[in-house]
């Protein structure tokens, strides 16, 4: 009878020896997610380094779903750009192109900016009475592009519920995975 | 799929990706054309999931042969030195 | 291959589930336009404004099965030692490798942009001003009729989705150490319309900031913003010095 409870003890130390290392892998990854992200951060100097690009402002050169890599540096911001800026009041970041730019001596800038898909400037979408931006509300510039990959992420947030699916299959299969 | 077959199949998988990903490359940058590159990158995507997704039969030219239980019995126990014999048959790397 | 899954998991989970970095990826959704309501921020919501029958019938989509059974593979391939016994397995890795030879080849599609070096030429003719007056807030205003013409076909190469091109007018006043102000842009689609050319007045509105555009030397830039299909934007310019304005409003 000692070698059937020696067993019992064995696939028990086994099952928890399993489990411990599934939550610290499992907790690996997710933190070294968040290291890689804080990393990004740091380097481009941008709260937000990854965008994506959710309306049809700027087509033909950026979609729906494609997606933007920011940079934020001090140099100064000129006519032509592509910049990502906050408006006050308005919670959503906007991807526009600077068209004017009138900088004072002291590096004071005021900035128009403009979607290359519509007819007027952006004034419509400034604050009430709001004429120009300043630099405080230039959240990042764009310097490259990657198309269609924002789409899983647009998918993810308009259909939550896939979600949900998701990441409940995910972690049942990482609760019964066995190897 | 036997061992040798999963080991063929990875092979495989990754000559052909990797020739498909050079021959587009090559494609679209002389005819000058971005899309060519992803047509043809893709076809070669469907090509390698159709040869190495499916079990097919040159995958299977290595199975592993068992002993009969006869034989087993023969040798109620087996010796360190002929253990490796009564086993399975090893794999060939 | 195994490490690659790694990563690949890790930015899924970096996007979707992530308590990790919630700011993060409100942001990185939040990314929206002009029109839509946002969506983003209201969790809430969701669970109310989803009706059974409804989410059913979301089930049976055949769309989340797929990245489904790649999780599950990735999964089992950062823990575990990389099989190819099963299809679910083979197809991961495909898939796994297949990605990650596509970023490659993008990336290499990017690089080989710097390759090309372009040798754009742009005139512009300032053919008359229509229109030269003070504005009733006190900013000077002009109108201007011009002719630009340019050939920009050496900037497109392979990986160019497009060109954007704008001609901005650039000066220095007494206020401001620079002043940008965009007068006519255009998007250039191919090689084709690459080289171009068009008589027109100010697109956008030539104002100053204050009233010292009389008698004011200005540089003409032609800028141009290269969008490639894919990978590292560019820009660049030629600037066109020696225009003046009129000593008189008219």
């Amino acid at each position: 009878m000692g070698w059937i409870g020696d067993t019992v003890d064995s696939i028990k130390s086994i099952q928890i020896r399993q489990l411990l290392t599934q939550a610290v892998s499992l907790g690996m990854i997710v933190t070294s997610a968040l290291i890689i992200w804080k990393a990004l951060m740091c380097i481009t100097g941008s709260e937000s380094p990854v965008v994506v690009v959710l309306s049809g402002s700027m087509e033909p050169g950026f979609k729906r779903g494609d997606i933007l890599f920011l940079h934020m540096n001090k140099e100064p911001i000129r006519a032509g750009e592509i910049v990502v800026f906050n408006v006050d009041g308005r919670e959503i970041p906007i991807v526009h192109r600077v068209i004017k730019v009138h900088e004072r001596q002291d590096g004071e800038v005021d900035i128009l900016t403009k979607g290359d898909n519509n007819y007027g400037d952006d004034r419509l979408l400034y604050a009430q009475g709001q004429l120009w931006l300043q630099r405080h509300h230039i959240m990042g510039r764009a310097v490259g592009f990657l198309p269609y990959v924002g789409w899983v992420t647009i998918i993810m947030t308009e259909k939550p519920i896939i979600k949900y699916i998701l990441i409940g299959a995910l972690g049942l299969l990482v609760i019964t995975s066995k190897d | 799929m036997d061992w040798q077959g999963q080991k063929l199949a990875e092979q495989l998988m990754q000559i052909l990706l990797l020739a498909f990903a050079v021959v587009a490359f090559a494609t679209g940058y002389f005819m000058a054309s971005f899309q060519m590159m992803i047509i043809t990158y893709f076809g070669g995507v469907a090509l390698t999931t159709l040869v190495t997704g499916p079990n097919w039969p040159f995958y299977n030219r290595h199975p592993l042969k068992w002993l009969d239980p006869s034989e087993v019995e023969k040798h109620p126990k087996p010796q360190p030195s002929a253990s490796s014999t009564s086993k399975k048959k090893p794999v060939k790397k | 291959m195994g490490q690659l899954a790694t990563c690949y998991l890790q930015n899924i989970i970096t996007q979707f589930s992530g308590p990790c970095c919630v700011s993060s990826v409100a942001h990185a959704v939040a990314l929206q336009g002009l029109h839509q309501p946002s969506r983003c921020h209201q969790p809430s919501l969701y669970c109310s404004a989803s009706p059974s029958p409804l989410s059913s019938s979301q089930l049976s989509q055949p769309v989340p099965n797929q990245p489904l059974q790649h999780f599950a593979s990735l999964w089992k391939n950062c823990c575990a030692v990389p099989n190819m016994h099963s299809f679910g397995y083979r197809a991961n890795a495909l898939l796994t490798f297949g990605i990650t030879l596509l970023a490659l080849m993008c990336g290499m599609a990017s690089f080989s942009d710097n390759i090309n070096s372009p040798s754009p030429s742009a005139h512009v003719q300032v053919l008359n001003i229509n229109w030269f007056q003070k504005q009733p807030k006190g900013n000077d205003e002009v109108s201007m009729t011009m002719n630009i013409s340019a050939d920009l076909q050496s900037l497109f190469t392979w990986n160019t989705k497009q060109v954007f091109v704008f001609l901005a007018a650039e000066y220095e006043t007494p206020k401001n150490s620079l002043n940008q102000i965009s007068l006519w842009d255009g998007i250039i689609p191919s090689k084709e319309h690459a080289k171009f050319w068009i008589h027109t007045s100010n697109k956008y509105r030539f104002i100053d900031q204050g009233r010292n555009l009389r008698g004011k030397e200005f540089n003409l830039t032609m800028h141009w913003h290269v969008m490639p299909k894919t990978g590292k934007m560019s820009a660049d310019k030629i600037v066109m010095p020696g225009y003046r304005l009129p000593e008189e409003y008219r």
